[in-house]
């Protein structure tokens, strides 16, 4: 018996902070309150806590059905154990003894009410909508999962970073242009890369800058064009573009899943080319099978 | 067999404290625990919640939205937020964003920009995705101990990976004092950001932009190129 009553207090007092005497945020509960009569009830009770002053428990018996807080003005029922939605009018007067905390400047003074509801949360769908708008300013897919996004992002993730940094747009421009130029070449940098030739590819945007305003990267050409991995890790760097577009295909080498035979552009096998190589190479293969086993010293 | 029986509820006790889970958050700098944002936006380029030009209501959302696409490079939208203050009424919702954002667009004489919205009750996955590719989302926002009751209110996340999420709020941006910079970023357990992005409707609403992040500062040099 004394071992049941030791089980049952140390489970009160483990739980008791979780309704009784824990500072009360918003549960995200909108049950209805379903208050008892309390009006000259005297078995509901007021019961404060001198280390929060500026809060009241209301108790009906020794259970806790409520909470007052002096700091917000707003009265909280506990229906079967969780918060209820917060409300103006407590059952019972609450103490007028509390600590009424004021707000600090700025906590309140500084706020206004059109801070507070910049959203109409009346015109959230509460059903799952994943809406991708394309670059012609269309939604393009509308579905309730995320496959769509992952399809998008996922392999985002995994890009290269090729960048064209110059003051002058004009600069920049051309270069994007000399990639355009070679069809090939395009397709590689529409599937492999991330390419980053806005207006924040500027040496003086506050992008290229750390928070001690020194540069993040060498920009030491115009344009300097970089090719990094998706830790960094510069695979490429081309201090003025002296070379012009012949350079692109060098560039395009660099990609550490660049193949010959599979990455797009002109560095691939061409048909012509594969037709040649590929017997060539059978043919090797056979002469070496067929050459006499080297003999062994004696 | 009783005593068994009033164990396993004294076991369970500490069981039911851990699935509340910790709804505290701190407001710290862009460090905290051991922990950086996954997008940095410079205190100078953070924009201060305002009221709309024609009815006073709030540009949180409208705010929010033109921060993450500087954090982005898009400085086409650079201006956004003030163009909509003057000339429409606060206050904003998905489909408001959409005809927002084009008519800005069609105002300018520029492309579209591509871009996202969720409206759901599972924000994590969603969240999870942006903060991984490195973009920052924008997201409603219902509660804080800042305010001390309940906000329809739209924030930025620029991160949600590790322990924690992290809320970039409008009204309480970067402010200089002195010569120095003090920022005021909300660091909370993930869950208790999800949490907070659905108090009001039970519906998180997020917003991202498509387009590339900025690439990442240069790590060491080829040797040859």
């Amino acid at each position: 018996m004394k071992r049941s009553l030791f089980f049952m207090v140390g489970f009160a007092l483990l739980t008791l902070p979780l309704i009784g005497f824990s500072r009360w945020g918003p549960s995200g509960c909108d049950l209805a309150s379903a208050q008892p009569a309390v009006v000259g009830n005297p078995s509901f009770r007021w019961v404060m806590r001198p280390d929060v002053p500026d809060e009241a428990y209301l108790y009906n018996g020794n259970s806790q059905v409520g909470g007052w807080s002096a700091a917000t003005q707003k009265y909280r029922p506990i229906i079967n154990g969780i918060w209820g939605a917060p409300t103006d009018s407590p059952p019972i007067a609450p103490p007028t003894n509390l600590v009424r905390k004021e707000p600090s400047v700025e906590e309140k003074g500084g706020l206004k009410l059109w801070q507070l509801d910049g959203v109409n949360i009346d015109k959230l769908s509460k059903q799952e909508k994943h809406h991708l708008h394309s670059d012609q300013g269309k939604i393009v897919i509308t579905e309730s999962d995320i496959q769509p996004l992952l399809a998008v992002l996922a392999d985002d993730s995994k890009k290269l970073w090729l960048s064209v940094w110059s003051k002058d747009p004009a600069k920049r421009q051309r270069v994007v242009a000399d990639m355009r130029a070679d069809p090939a070449l395009w397709k590689w940098v529409q599937e492999r890369c991330h390419l980053w030739t806005g207006e924040a590819a500027r040496p003086d945007h506050f992008l290229e800058k750390d928070r001690d305003g020194q540069p993040i990267r060498a920009i030491d050409g115009d344009p300097t064009i970089s090719l990094q991995d998706s830790r960094g890790v510069e695979l490429w760097h081309d201090a003025g573009y002296k070379v012009g577009a012949a350079s692109l295909q060098d560039l395009r080498k660099r990609d550490p899943d660049y193949r010959p035979d599979r990455t797009p552009g002109p560095g691939g096998l061409t048909a012509t080319e594969a037709n040649v190589m590929i017997p060539a190479i059978l043919l090797g293969g056979l002469i070496l099978l067929m050459l006499p086993p080297r003999k062994e010293d004696p | 067999m009783k005593n068994i029986a009033l164990f396993a509820l004294f076991l369970a006790a500490p069981l039911t404290l851990a699935q509340i889970g910790d709804t505290s958050s701190k407001v710290a700098g862009p460090v905290y625990d051991g922990q950086q944002l996954t997008v940095d936006l410079p205190p100078q380029e953070q924009i201060r919640n305002i009221g709309s030009k024609k009815d006073g209501a709030g540009m949180c959302v409208f705010s929010s939205i033109e921060m993450a696409a500087l954090a982005q490079g898009l400085e086409q939208m650079r201006g956004w937020r003030n163009w909509c203050a003057e000339n429409y009424t606060g206050g904003g919702w998905p489909a408001r964003v959409d005809q927002l954002l084009e008519a800005w667009w069609k105002h300018k004489g520029i492309d579209p920009i591509p871009y996202y919205q969720y409206e759901g009750r599972d924000p994590e996955a969603v969240l999870s995705l942006i903060d991984r590719t490195g973009r920052m989302a924008c997201i409603t926002y219902g509660w804080s101990p800042r305010y001390g009751q309940q906000i329809a209110h739209m924030t930025c996340c620029p991160s949600f990976r590790g322990k924690f999420g992290v809320c970039l709020d409008n009204n309480f941006v970067a402010k200089k004092v002195g010569d120095k910079w003090v920022e005021e970023y909300e660091w909370m357990d993930r869950a208790e950001l999800c949490r907070r992005t659905k108090i009001g409707s039970g519906s998180a609403w997020i917003f991202c932009w498509l387009t590339p992040p900025p690439p990442p500062p240069a790590r060491s040099p080829p040797k040859e190129s």
